[in-house]
């Protein structure tokens, strides 16, 4: 882990040095030891801040589409998932590769934070995180607190399909072996909503959407909303809209539709790197609706997880003779 | 399809949606369809799921 860092901030501070690039988006450490926090380098100094390790669960590729219409030279550190988004706003050509430096770090795993933060007895303060290599060490104020590496992963983690990059200019380390776990199939959750009968599926999104602030926090993580005008801000013209609390009603059924769209507006481009859900203030269970998306693209059309490679074409960018039609 | 499939599994009725090519020059087809969809909407009563509490 610290090789990888120490690799990360020399190759960071030698493309800012040399000026290949403008700014390096990567990790740094957060307000408390639980947490790290985008960063944003553009400087050969700046650059001894980048951090890495498994609390670094953002998936920093969505910045890019923040410098998608400057001309400057851009570095991002992406993790395998990441990775994927990259391939994805490169293919909708949202960024041009020739402006684009990525940094791949390989990844372990990431941790839920909620997770760790509840194994911390009340009253303690959590002061550092420490990898033994084998086991992760909570160090506490009020003691050391030990367990296995696995234990407290991303629910995305023990499904990973590719913990190393899928692109990158500049691999800060040696390939780690994947946190994917033996029986945890992709689409178990999905079959599981799917087998419900169709009332008991409606009860139970209606208790979810119910919540759902429209703060538009998932929208904002997510690499594949990569539209500069949003449909959900379209509804009524911008300059109206702090005047008219009705574009944002907040009903059970405006709910609904904005998942609904938001679900078809992912097909073919969701990289499943589970910003959405974890991003939710309200913890909507949101991958459960995006790869129910996946699942079916796959079976319908064929289609693999989208960003594996840029060579493959979104399922509903195409169309094939024998694509399954139903209304014609 | 694939938009129906999302329906149903959020617990829509999937026959609530239904898409037809139609040609212009298929007058005949336009009313023999629509006349069809209505017949199933009605079947399938209103969309309570959907209607806003206003
Ligand atoms: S982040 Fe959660 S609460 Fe906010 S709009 Fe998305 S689903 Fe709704
Ligand atoms: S929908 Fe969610 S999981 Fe899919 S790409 Fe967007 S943020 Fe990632």
């Amino acid at each position: 882990m610290k090789t990888v860092v120490d690799n990360l901030r020399r190759e960071a501070a030698r493309l800012l040095a040399g000026d290949e690039v403008k700014m390096v988006i990567g990790y740094a450490a957060g307000t408390d030891a639980a947490r790290t926090t985008p960063c944003f380098a553009t400087t050969p100094e700046q650059a001894a801040l980048l951090t890495w390790g498994p609390l670094c669960a953002n998936n920093l590729v969505k910045y890019l589409l923040d410098y998608r219409f400057e001309d400057t030279r851009l570095a991002v550190v992406v993790k395998g998932c990441d990775s994927r988004a990259v391939n994805r706003l490169l293919q909708d050509l949202q960024f041009p590769r020739q402006r684009l430096v990525v940094l791949g770090v390989p990844c372990g795993g990431q941790l839920d934070r909620a997770s760790i933060l509840s194994e911390i007895p009340p009253g303690a303060r959590l002061q550092d995180i420490e990898d033994t290599g084998e086991d992760l060490v909570l160090v506490t104020d009020k003691g050391r607190l030990s367990f296995p590496k696995d234990r407290f992963l991303m629910d995305k983690c023990y499904r990973c399909e590719t913990n190393m990059p899928v692109v990158a200019d500049f691999l800060a380390g040696e390939p780690v072996p994947s946190p994917a776990r033996e029986g945890f199939e992709h689409t178990a959750e999905v079959d599981g909503m799917e087998a419900l009968d169709i009332a008991d599926k409606s009860s139970f999104w209606d208790n979810e959407f119910s919540r759902c602030l429209r703060c538009t926090a998932c929208r904002n993580a997510c690499p594949a909303c990569s539209c500069k005008e949003c449909v959900f801000e379209q509804a009524v013209p911008g300059w109206q809209q702090s005047g008219i609390i009705g574009s944002k009603v907040n009903s059970l059924p405006e709910n609904a539709v904005f998942h609904l769209i938001r679900m078809f507006h992912v097909t073919g481009r969701c990289v499943d790197c589970g910003e959405c859900e974890r991003v939710c203030p309200v913890g909507i269970p949101l991958r459960l609706l995006y790869r129910k998306v996946l699942k079916d693209a796959r079976i319908l059309y064929g289609a693999g997880t989208p960003g594996m490679s840029t060579e493959t074409v979104s399922p509903l960018s195409e169309f094939r003779p024998d694509d399954p039609e139903e209304f014609m | 399809m694939l938009f129906k499939q999302m329906m149903e599994y959020v617990g829509l009725e999937p026959d609530r949606l239904q898409i037809r090519w139609i040609s212009g020059s298929e007058g005949a087809k336009v009313a023999e369809v629509t006349r069809e969809m209505t017949e199933r909407i009605r079947a399938l009563g209103p969309n309570t799921k959907m209607r806003d509490v206003k």
